[in-house]
């Protein structure tokens, strides 16, 4: 079956500008930098990764909120930079995004039923007396009751403006959801509420989510295939429960390793890989190996020469590093009793 | 070994359009010597204002420290004076903050903001003080110490602002360092590194630290003790490891079964607390969780529960003692 989303060779890149009067470029952040993914229907992808690492700015060329410097983007088989009118409507309508903050995301004048019915009336979903019944149906989908249609944002929690920002974007029959950091500011009760919603309503509507964050439990949790990425590149992808399991790249394991578990009997023996340094710039990334500044296991020619995405073998993700096949063995296991060591 | 920090029934309210908010209520806690106590809630529960409440500095007015004592090293900080006061902030007690850069000031280079606790609190000259700023540089992990101390905070990165931020909390190595979400805003792999400098820094200084987050994984790994807090109280308390492997207050339990693990098969879904977390205004007449407790009878609506003893050293303030299984409220 052909992917609902198709992302090939993604480079977004910006150039940067020095002084006012005689203004020129000093340089390029390379903040995507030839990322290869697919969004099958009906699946989550988990993109995840650290501040800077390019991750909203692959979400945001898939919404064609951000134009490519380079590769191409494939929306149920058409380009994107060749939608126009019509067609391009559609697409936005098929293509819908929910925010970090869904205060900021909500106009503070208009009540959540206008809100709800906007996107129903842009895209002629219904019509009449139907409108309204669409906006109640949408808000007892998302767990709010239809009753509140006419209070405002601000009268509502962090947790009941999410489930709105939500029912706004299912307003509009998507056949994807970027989801760019949902949960992230939300207190950790409400996180699970919002996780469980999102499941659900995938499971009732068939929908897809890309679903960006940093937080490696929530997306472990809801992905079905996950891609890390660091500085502008994919560095692994593949089904979770491999990526999680098994982590074929150094990277992977050291986020993994640094994610604090819930259980002091774990974090006391647990081995952990302290990565050293802080994320190069991406206006001047390393050239061979991005990560190898800050690899453990890094050599020499992973300074000089950039590994692409391989798989050791038919049980493991998609790895980008010269040592997949050994680094599982040179990173111990993650989770299991270990003497409490550490890995620099 | 005795309490080098004994807080008894703290009590912090806030006036606000009228009405008052019950911030913190009747809390207490205490902390020996060299040891880590967590302090986990959400927020709103009242866990920062507990910290500020320490140090006094509770922002009045709004806010007005109703009742209760802090005792720290034999003396009680709510009864000190100003300059009584100032002696111990930074040089016995220090605090850091979530966000490095606000608490930072930008003017200043980072070095003259070192060197001046050390001027201030220890009585140094610009040279003394200027070689152990280079040391308390080293000391937590920032390349070339020489040359960065001459810059301005803006050109360090968050995880740099944040060891910062812990060179000048531990220049004068004190007794307690009050760590009010540290790491929340930095990248996982930059906490795993700071998480490590404040362990090493404990361990080498032997300091008490109390470690204030929402992140229950950070206090797992931090804490020998933990109080959860709730509604501005403190609703479970007791050894790590006694309150994550036995919660025995029903909030507890939620908490736990509401964050994804990575050490577990992610099939099974989320246990999420109902409802929202209560905006503590008034005075509470009934168990601030009820409303979101699945085991709430009309007892639990009509008083509250007071904190006690469930097990040795371990309290929780429930009228009930459910057994609860870690990770799901059942």
């Amino acid at each position: 079956m052909k992917p609902l989303v198709s992302v090939e060779n993604l480079q977004v890149h910006f150039p940067v500008y020095r002084g006012l009067v005689f203004e020129r470029q000093v340089g390029t952040v390379q903040a995507v930098d030839g990322v290869d993914l697919q969004i099958r229907r009906g699946e989550t992808l988990g993109l995840v990764g650290e501040s800077g690492c390019g991750k909203s700015t692959v979400g945001r060329a898939i919404l064609r909120l951000q134009r490519p410097t380079g590769g191409r983007i494939l929306f149920d088989g058409s380009d994107l930079a060749g939608l126009e009118g019509e067609a391009m409507r559609t697409f936005r309508r098929r293509v819908q995004l929910i925010f970090q903050d869904p205060y900021a995301s909500l106009n503070p004048r208009m009540s959540v039923g206008e809100v709800l019915a906007e996107p129903i009336l842009l895209y002629g979903l219904r019509e009449g007396a139907a409108v309204g019944e669409r906006v109640r149906e949408l808000l007892s989908l998302v767990g709010l009751s239809p009753s509140h249609a006419g209070r405002y944002p601000h009268e509502f929690s962090g947790g009941q403006r999410q489930r709105i920002g939500i029912a706004r974007a299912l307003a509009c029959e998507p056949d994807i959801i970027v989801c760019d950091e949902p949960v992230s500011a939300l207190d950790v009760s409400i996180q699970a509420q919002i996780v469980n919603l999102l499941q659900d309503l995938q499971e009732r509507l068939s929908l897809a989510y890309l679903f960006i964050a940093h937080s490696l439990n929530v997306i472990k949790h809801i992905s079905s295939r996950v891609a890390v990425m660091y500085l502008g590149q994919v560095v692994e992808i593949g089904d979770t429960a491999d990526v999680y399991g098994a982590a074929s790249h150094p990277y992977t394991r050291a986020l993994l390793s640094a994610v604090p578990v819930p259980d002091p009997e774990i974090e006391r023996r647990r081995t952990r890989i302290i990565l050293q340094g802080d994320v190069p710039s991406p206006m001047d990334p390393p050239p061979g190996c991005r990560f190898a500044s800050r690899c453990p296991i890094v050599q020499d020619r992973c300074r000089t020469n950039a590994p692409s995405l391989v798989q050791a073998d038919a049980n493991t993700s998609l790895a980008a590093c010269w040592r997949t096949a050994e680094s599982q063995a040179l990173m111990p296991d993650l989770f299991s009793p270990q003497t409490g060591e550490t890995i620099r | 070994m005795s309490a080098i920090l004994e807080v008894s029934g703290l009590t912090v309210r806030f006036a606000s359009q009228g009405q008052t908010v019950h911030a913190v209520e009747d809390v207490s806690f205490s902390l020996e010597a060299g040891q880590t106590l967590g302090i986990v809630g959400e927020s709103g529960s009242g866990k920062s204002v507990t910290a500020l409440a320490l140090m006094r500095l509770v922002p009045s007015p709004p806010g007005r420290i109703v009742s209760g004592s802090v005792r720290f090293a034999g003396r009680d900080l709510l009864a000190l004076n100003p300059a009584q006061l100032r002696k111990i902030r930074g040089r016995e007690i220090a605090m850091i903050f979530q966000d490095p850069m606000s608490s930072l000031n930008p003017v200043l280079t980072v070095g003259r903001q070192l060197t001046e606790v050390m001027e201030t609190h220890l009585g140094l000259d610009a040279r003394q003080a200027r070689t152990q700023a280079i040391e308390l540089m080293k000391l937590v992990g920032i390349p070339s110490p020489e040359r960065r101390l001459d810059e301005y905070p803006h050109r360090f990165s968050g995880g740099m602002r944040q060891r910062v931020m812990i060179a000048m909390a531990v220049a004068c190595r004190p007794k307690l360092l009050i760590a009010d979400e540290p790491t929340t805003a930095l990248d996982v792999t930059i906490q795993a590194q700071i998480l490590e400098i404040i362990r090493n820094l404990q361990r080498e200084l032997g300091m008490a630290v109390i470690m204030i987050t929402h992140d229950l994984g950070v206090v797992a790994g931090m804490a020998d003790r933990i109080c959860v807090m709730y509604g501005g109280r403190v609703v479970e308390a007791g050894s790590a490891r006694d309150v994550f492997a036995a919660p025995r207050m029903p909030y507890t339990a939620g908490l736990l079964g509401s964050v994804p693990r990575l050490d577990r098969p992610s099939e099974r879904r989320l246990v999420p607390i109902t409802g929202t977390p209560p905006d503590s205004v008034g005075a509470a007449t009934s168990c601030r969780f009820a409303p979101r407790c699945g085991l709430a009878t009309d007892l639990c609506r009509s008083s509250v529960p007071a904190l006690r003893t469930v097990a040795p050293d371990h309290l929780s303030a429930c009228h009930f003692d459910p057994v609860l299984v870690s990770g799901s409220a059942r």
